[in-house]
Parts: structure tokens; sequence; C-alpha cells
């Protein structure tokens, strides 16, 4: 149990035998079974369990919350310190996201897109972090909440500007087409808008996380598969050297997954707010 | 209208992979439902399901074309 909490099912399974190459146990392989979590201290109500994602997105909850409060307890007109670096970060995603993306009436998406990116990026980062190694957002029941929440607001606000007929009407055009083609793409646009933007935006972030750590796993699992002395070594020398290389790649792919959510969010407000 | 430029170019940037790929998943959807429906009801024989699937996806593709077209 304590080793599951630290490990991760998929390299408990492989670390009971010590399963090395030429022992007759086959490579064992990660796969969908690696993001299975069995209940932490049997605690479940119902279908509802605490595993060791849901343990990690309330801890990343409890601290973003803390950390940002503590941020500005003394809060100085001229702020130094943690305090400047929290408002540098939320003059980021003001100017650089709510008003260039936005644009008019924007900075009042400021609060919800700045918790939506911390809460996103910490959820990202806990894949590369020691001890959680699991990124919440690589299981998609994680995403699908997120993009559920984007595409709510993003009716929520087309009905506020432009009233339920007037959206939908907006929608219908496609951006730059001519007039006479409009009745032919319409259903195509009408489709892309209000089925598979929610769509995209569960999948892409749930797909770029699984991926990325699907390739880590593999490669840590190769680098102790071959750890047999003399020639293995060299090999689980190099695999272990790609899990390296391949970790400091996730960290970017991590930050930037959370950038395009914000923006791609950010996106859909604004068309909701302005039309095309 | 009177949108100012980097707000267009940000819009464009981010996810113009994606909008390509759900504009021709919403195409091939569309008009392969179509397709489908004329199949099961009309024709009674697979002809307009490939037929739809294929405009679909070249319609998504034509929507993508025109929407790069615009914002330069």
């Amino acid at each position: 149990m304590a080793a599951d909490l630290v490990l991760g099912s998929d390299l408990v399974q492989g670390s009971e035998p010590h399963c090395k190459i030429f022992s007759g146990c086959g490579f064992p392989a990660p796969g969908l079974h690696s993001f299975h979590y069995e209940p932490l201290w049997a605690i479940e109500f119902g279908p509802f369990a605490l595993t060791k994602p849901v343990l990690l997105v309330l801890i990343i909850t409890v601290l973003i919350a803390i950390a940002i409060t503590a941020a500005f307890r003394k809060a100085k007109l001229v702020p130094r310190g943690f305090q400047n670096i929290v408002e540098l970060f939320y003059d980021f995603i003001r100017i650089g996201i709510c008003r260039d993306v936005i644009g008019k009436g924007g900075e009042k998406w400021a609060p919800y897109l700045a918790t939506l990116f911390l809460f996103i990026f910490f959820m990202n980062v806990m894949g590369i972090v020691p001890g959680a190694q699991i990124a919440p957002t690589s299981i998609t029941a994680f995403t699908w909440p997120f993009a559920i929440m984007s595409y709510l607001i993003m009716w929520a606000v087309g009905i506020k500007h432009q009233g339920l007929g007037g959206y939908v009407k907006n929608a219908l055009v496609p951006p730059g087409a001519p007039a006479w083609v409009l009745p032919i793409l319409s259903p195509i646009e009408l489709l892309s808008t209000f089925v598979f933007r929610p769509v995209t935006l569960a999948v892409r972030l749930f797909a770029n996380m699984f991926a990325g750590h699907i390739l880590i796993l593999i490669f840590s699992v190769a680098a102790e598969y071959w750890l047999i002395p003399h020639i293995g070594a060299a090999v689980a020398g190099v695999s272990f050297a790609m899990v390296l290389v391949l970790t400091a790649f996730e960290f970017v792919v991590q930050i930037l997954q959370a950038y395009i959510f914000t923006v791609l969010t950010a996106s859909y407000i604004g068309e909701a707010m302005h039309g095309h | 209208m009177s949108t100012p430029d980097p707000q267009e170019e940000h819009r464009a940037a981010a996810g113009m992979g994606w909008t390509g790929l759900s504009l021709m998943f919403s195409g091939m959807a569309v008009y392969g439902g179509i397709g489908w429906v004329l199949d099961k009801f009309v024709v009674h024989r697979t002809l307009f399901l490939p037929i739809g699937l294929v405009v679909g996806i070249g319609l998504g593709i034509y929507m993508l074309y025109v929407r790069l077209v615009r914002m330069k």
C-alpha cells in the first residue's frame, strides 16, 4: 500500500518479481492499467473513492488557495517578493490573455482564467514531481469537467450578449466563406462549434498528458528491465538518459497545454461576446 | 469589423490544427450522416455513405482554408 502510494500501480506490478530481460517474464509494458489506482486506505463512498490522483488534486487545491491568499495578506501598493511574482503572473493573464484575446470586457474573466491556468498547470506538473509522478489531467475523468465548464461558460456568455437566437445564428456563419455556400457549410460549422469544441478541449489536454506519461513510463521500465550486468547496464543507462530528456520536454508540454487550454477558453468566451 | 489585429492573431494561432481536425470530423459527421440516411431509407446499398464522408472531409478542409485566408 505504501509502495502503491509512491510508485503507482504499474511499477508496483513490475517490481514485485524484479522482471529483467532474459529472465523469461517479457517486457512489462505500461498501458491503460498504469493509470488505474486502487483506493487508498479503503476509503470508498459508493462510486467515489479516495485514490492517489484525487488526493493530489485536493492537495493542489489547498496549496494554491493558501499560497495566493498568503501572498496578499499584507498587500503593499508596490509589491515585493511573492506578491510581486503572483502579480506578474496575474498581469500576464489579464493583459496577455484577457485583453489581447477577448478584447473589450475581457478583464473581468481574469480571475477565472488565472485560476484555470494555475490549476491545470499544477495538475500537469504533478506528472514529473517525484513522489507524485502522475498528472491527474492524464486521467480522462479530470479533463472533462474543465472542458464542460468552459463550454457552459461559452453558452452563458453567448446567450447573455447575443441572445439565444442571435448567438446560434452568428455561430452558423463560418468566417470568410462566400454567402452562396452558407447552407452547405452551416451544419458543419454548427457541429464544429457546439459539439467538437468541448470534446477537443478535453481530449487535447488528456491526450498530451497521457502520451507524456506513457513515454516516461516506457523508458523508466526499460531502464529497470535492462539492468543486468555488463552490456545491459549500458542500455539501461541510455534509457535512463532518455527519461531525463523526456522529463524536461514533458515540463514544456505541461506549461504549453495549460496555456493553450486557457487561451482557447478565452477565445471561445471572446467569440461568444463579440461574434466572429 | 473593428477588431484589433493582435486579437485576431491570437485567436487564429491557438489551436488552428485542432480546429482543422474538428472541422473535418464535423464535415464527415454531417455529410456522412446524410449519406447514411439516404443509403438506409432510399437507395438500400452502400453508395452515399462513402461519398458523404469524402465530401464532408473536403468541405471541412475548404472551411479551414477559407478561415486561414481571411486571417491573412
